[in-house]
């Protein structure tokens, strides 16, 4: 199962100083306002942190439906950022036994967010993508036509090969010729942006007919898209 | 406090986080918070601390969960207060 999420940094929301004097306490861990409290970057680390927290939990509702949006049980884990700092950091965000596997990327702009748990597709593919969305567009109709256009193309698909619905709130992707459970989707949008992640099991693209998904080992076990109107 | 006045309060500190002033104008009990209102996520943490402060609670992640309508959390205010 995967999640992802974006956050606006230029967003009201996102700006220094915008949120409840208690958020952090609210959100985060010990371990994790101890490290906002060390970091250069804090204000841009506290929303890597927020949208690690939410793409877990989008991906944790869909293993157990009974999972509450508690922010501060899930615990972020990152990886030491290295010489590109926070720009692309991987890590792990632990929710009870569960354990989610993470990718941020982030610049002065944006994050974006992606979790997925290994567990419960151990020989998957991804593909996520995160672009700006055009003045008066609705954010929810964008992601959605992105997400097709960006999955169809990966897979060398039709687009009308590629559907997405809806379960409540969750969003759903089928795709022609494969298993209704083969694929999971995750679709985000805040401020300027939209993001989606999609995971596919490998062996159900092998069987797939290839007319209907027309994937192939081209494509390696993760692919990113970024697109950006000028 | 009855129902009418801690909507009223609870419709005044949801206004600055609401993105659909639209809604927010014909706001009522069935009003959805994050579908009709479109208060995000992280504004929603915002909002909850505000409900705490304003009315000297406290409210689980549990609690808010469970709340998807304007009417939802007057209800659970409501039950807050005893």
């Amino acid at each position: 199962m995967i999640g992802n999420d974006v956050v606006d940094l230029a967003h009201p929301a996102t700006r220094p100083g915008a949120q409840h004097p208690r958020f952090d306490a609210r959100v985060f861990t010990g371990a994790e306002r101890a490290a906002l409290a060390q970091s250069p970057g804090a204000e841009r680390l506290r929303w890597i942190f927020w949208a690690a927290k939410e793409s877990a939990y989008k991906a944790a509702r869909k293993l157990d439906s009974r999972t509450v949006w508690s922010p501060a049980r899930f615990a972020v884990q990152l990886e030491p950022a290295g010489p590109r700092e926070l720009t692309a950091l991987c890590g792990v965000v632990r929710h009870g036994a569960l354990a989610f596997s993470l990718r941020v990327e982030s610049n002065a702009e944006k994050v974006h967010a992606l979790a997925f748990c290994a567990r419960s597709a151990p020989d998957a593919l991804y593909c996520d993508g995160v672009e700006s969305c055009a003045k008066g567009v609705k954010a929810s109709a964008a992601v959605r036509a992105a997400a097709r256009r960006e999955i169809a193309a990966w897979l060398g698909a039709a687009p009308d090969a590629i559907c997405i619905g809806r379960r409540g709130r969750i969003p759903t992707l089928h795709i022609a010729g494969l298993p209704g459970e083969a694929a999971d989707l995750s679709l985000s949008h805040h401020g300027r942006f939209v993001a989606w992640a999609c995971e596919i099991e490998r062996a159900a693209l092998r069987n797939a007919p290839r007319r209907a998904a027309n994937h192939s080992a081209r494509h390696g076990a993760m692919r990113r898209v970024e697109r950006h109107a000028v | 406090m009855d129902a009418s006045d801690i909507q009223e309060r609870v419709v005044k500190i949801l206004t600055p986080y609401v993105k659909d002033q639209e809604a927010l104008a014909s706001v009522s009990a069935g009003t959805n918070i994050l579908e009709d209102l479109k208060v995000n996520s992280a504004r929603l943490v915002d909002v909850v601390l505000a409900f705490e402060d304003e009315f000297d609670i406290e409210i689980a992640d549990e609690d808010v969960d469970a709340v998807n309508s304007v009417g939802d959390c007057v209800e659970l205010i409501g039950k807050k207060l005893g």
